[in-house]
């Protein structure tokens, strides 16, 4: 008897308007020798010049959880392709799944948080969303493109030769500011190194080392204000976080705001605790470990940092601080 | 009259070998044995009817009389081969349903349903007429089966629903059954009294037929993944989650519902499939890390380990054999010795 392979299969969500160039980025993961065997569960047939077994057509099946939260939503097409993949586990050691250009990711993610045997057998890798330069504008207003936005770990401002470079300084920061975890990358034909969009780890709480949230100029925009748009806060401060209090302030907060809070993030130092404890979370769902200890000469500070739609960042920083010892 | 069951013991008979993972096992009431894998094999026999398909084939079947099997799978195509006795089994349809990955068809008699997106359809062989073609928009089927012991009634599974047509009247409205969670799977008990639905939230519904408010069986440790009926007359049901099996069976005194027998399981292997024995009440399971188990009223009564990871596994019909698939695509065939003394 062999010892069991628990080695989880990444798995990149791949998000994006209509005509942004998901496609062509989808082309270019197929097709680069990156020595990866990439399997690709797509939305549309056709739309992908390549004959790849590994292709494989899926119809959005949206399923609520009903366990009283009415972001629990899972992808239940996604479920049973995935397990049957995970069968031929020789056959790719990635996974791409391309979403419509109006999905909400957070199914998606779900996913792979909820059903057992995608959670003991796969990660999500990163939500890379393909961003229009060109047209972006035009559908700004619309709840997909801020979610999509809002969810990604890496974005692709692609078509840059169509976008003048000052309009196009002021979409990125725009971007930013909307999801200041986010990595932009300007691209054009979604020409990228793979190794940018691959493997990138954004979802392995043993990865996060800093949050380093990039508030561009305007840093206090968000501030003092209700929001009612799509925005980051962050909060960093010193100081020791009583678990409890923590753990009752977040479980309210998510319960209270979990369907517009899209992901969170965190370090803290928690009171008599060598470890630093790291967190995640998407809408509910939330995992937490203790993942080092803090080193010799670290600065011992908590910082959090939560993407969502109407937050309120005078409430978040108050509510945070009244957990510190 | 029963036989006191002490001890069994397992022997391998034979095996085969192919190429991936085997997803299905199924045997014709003539005792052939038929295996699908993830690598798009069928075989029926020791003969490989399909092999040049690198897609995965996920559904198996052999209609009732044995005289066709139909398979399907990740290529949207489905393969109907008619049986005969005398010479080899013969492809007589393919019916191609582009790019949607296929996991459900079941025969009732000649009659093949089979269901895609938003779509079932149900064909008869070897006429290939179209018998009927129901339309449910709102979500896939997950899961389909025929009621016994008649089969008059086809039943569908989809999101939190289940809709159970009469074959003589396919225009009728369905008898409607709601779940309030995500559903996995179904199975009817051999009597069509009763009707379990394996749900994502860590429990089972349970209904009878003729009342539409079911028994709700949980508290299991998670995702229920195999649910089986024995054939006996007092049906029991076992279901799998992770690594425990637990078997049911209805109280005798009136409003005590169901009572559970939890069946002792290795740790940290997951079941992958369960099946009573057609005869008795012999209830076989086989584990990720390959073993293939006998119970027998909640008590181990025999095993053996495999040299690969199983994942399905039927009963011969004589229920002195089992056939088992392994994660590694191979076939083996055991036989089962009863050692018990005595009857009773």
């Amino acid at each position: 008897m062999t010892i069991k392979e628990k080695q989880p299969i990444p798995v990149t969500v791949l998000t994006g308007y209509l005509v942004a160039g998901k496609t062509t980025l989808l082309n270019r993961i197929l097709t680069h020798e990156h020595g990866k065997k990439v399997a690709v569960i797509v939305n549309e047939f056709g739309e992908i010049g390549i004959d790849n077994q590994l292709v494989i057509g899926s119809q959005e099946e949206i399923f609520e959880m009903n366990n009283g939260c009415l972001c629990c939503t899972v992808r239940g097409d996604l479920i049973k392709i995935v397990g049957n993949l995970l069968k031929r586990k020789r056959q790719f050691d990635h996974l791409v799944i391309e979403t419509t250009g109006l999905a909400d990711p957070a199914p998606v993610i779900q996913s792979f948080f909820f059903d057992e045997d995608l959670k003991e057998n796969v990660q999500v890798d990163a939500v890379v969303t393909v961003v229009d330069a060109k047209h972006v504008e035009q559908h700004w207003s619309t709840n997909e493109v801020q979610e999509q936005i809002a969810f990604a770990d890496v974005i692709l401002l692609n078509k840059t030769d169509l976008v003048d470079p000052k309009e196009l300084d002021q979409l990125e920061n725009k971007i930013q500011n909307l999801n200041v975890l986010s990595k932009i990358y300007r691209t054009q034909n979604a020409n990228i190194e793979i190794d940018a969009i691959l493997d990138v780890g954004s979802f392995d709480l043993e990865k996060i080392l800093q949050l380093d949230p990039h508030f561009l100029h305007d840093h206090h925009h968000h501030d003092h204000r209700h929001d009612e748009s799509v925005s980051s806060v962050a909060i960093e401060v010193e100081g020791e976080v009583n678990e409890v209090k923590f753990d009752q302030w977040l479980g309210e907060l998510l319960q209270k705001q979990g369907n517009d809070i899209f992901r969170l993030k965190g370090i803290l130092n928690i009171a008599r605790d060598e470890m630093r404890y790291v967190f995640q979370g998407v809408h509910m769902i939330f995992e937490g470990l203790p993942q080092r200890p803090w080193q010799e000469g670290e600065v011992r500070k908590n910082q959090l940092v939560f993407i969502g739609r109407n937050l309120n960042a005078e409430q978040l920083n108050k509510g945070f601080l009244q957990c510190l010892e | 009259m029963s036989r006191i069951i002490t001890d069994c013991s397992l022997k391998l008979q034979s095996t085969q070998q192919l190429a991936e993972y085997i997803t299905k096992l199924a045997i014709s009431v003539n005792g052939q044995v038929a295996a699908a894998s993830a690598g798009g094999e069928v075989l029926v026999d020791s003969q490989l009817l399909l092999e040049d398909c690198e897609q995965s084939i996920d559904a198996l079947e052999f209609s009732s009389d044995g005289n066709f099997l139909a398979a399907a799978g990740q290529s949207g195509k489905i393969y109907i081969w008619q049986i005969k006795a005398t010479i080899a089994p013969e492809l007589i349809e393919t019916i191609d349903l582009k790019n949607n990955w296929l996991e459900h068809l079941q025969w009732n008699g000649n009659l093949l349903a089979f269901s895609w997106q938003g779509y079932t359809q149900v064909r008869e062989f070897p006429s290939k007429k179209i018998i009927t073609t129901l339309e449910h928009k709102d979500s896939n089927i997950l899961a389909m089966a025929w009621r016994p012991p008649l089969f008059k009634e086809l039943s569908l599974l989809a999101d939190k629903i289940i809709k159970i047509y009469d074959s003589d009247n396919w225009d009728d409205e369905p008898i409607t059954l709601y779940i309030e969670a995500v559903p996995v799977g179904l199975a009817w008990s051999n009597d069509g009294r009763y009707l379990a639905v394996n749900r994502l939230d860590k429990s089972v519904s349970l209904f009878e037929w003729g009342n539409t408010d079911p028994w709700l069986l949980h508290g299991f440790l998670g995702k229920v993944r195999q649910i089986t009926f024995s054939a006996s007359r007092e049906p029991i049901l076992a279901m799998a989650t992770i690594n425990q099996i637990v078997t049911w069976k209805r109280s005798k005194k009136a409003g005590e519902g169901w009572l559970a027998t939890m069946l002792e399981a290795k740790e940290q292997d997951n079941i992958e499939a369960l099946a009573f024995a057609p005869n008795s009440e012999i209830l076989a399971s086989v584990s990720e890390s390959g073993i293939l188990a006998l119970w027998f009223k909640g008590r181990l009564i025999g095993q053996v380990q495999a040299d690969a990871g199983l994942s399905c596994l039927v009963w011969l019909y004589n229920s002195k054999a089992i056939v088992t698939g392994g994660q590694d695509g191979s076939l083996n065939i055991w036989k089962v010795i009863q050692s018990g003394k005595g009857f009773a």
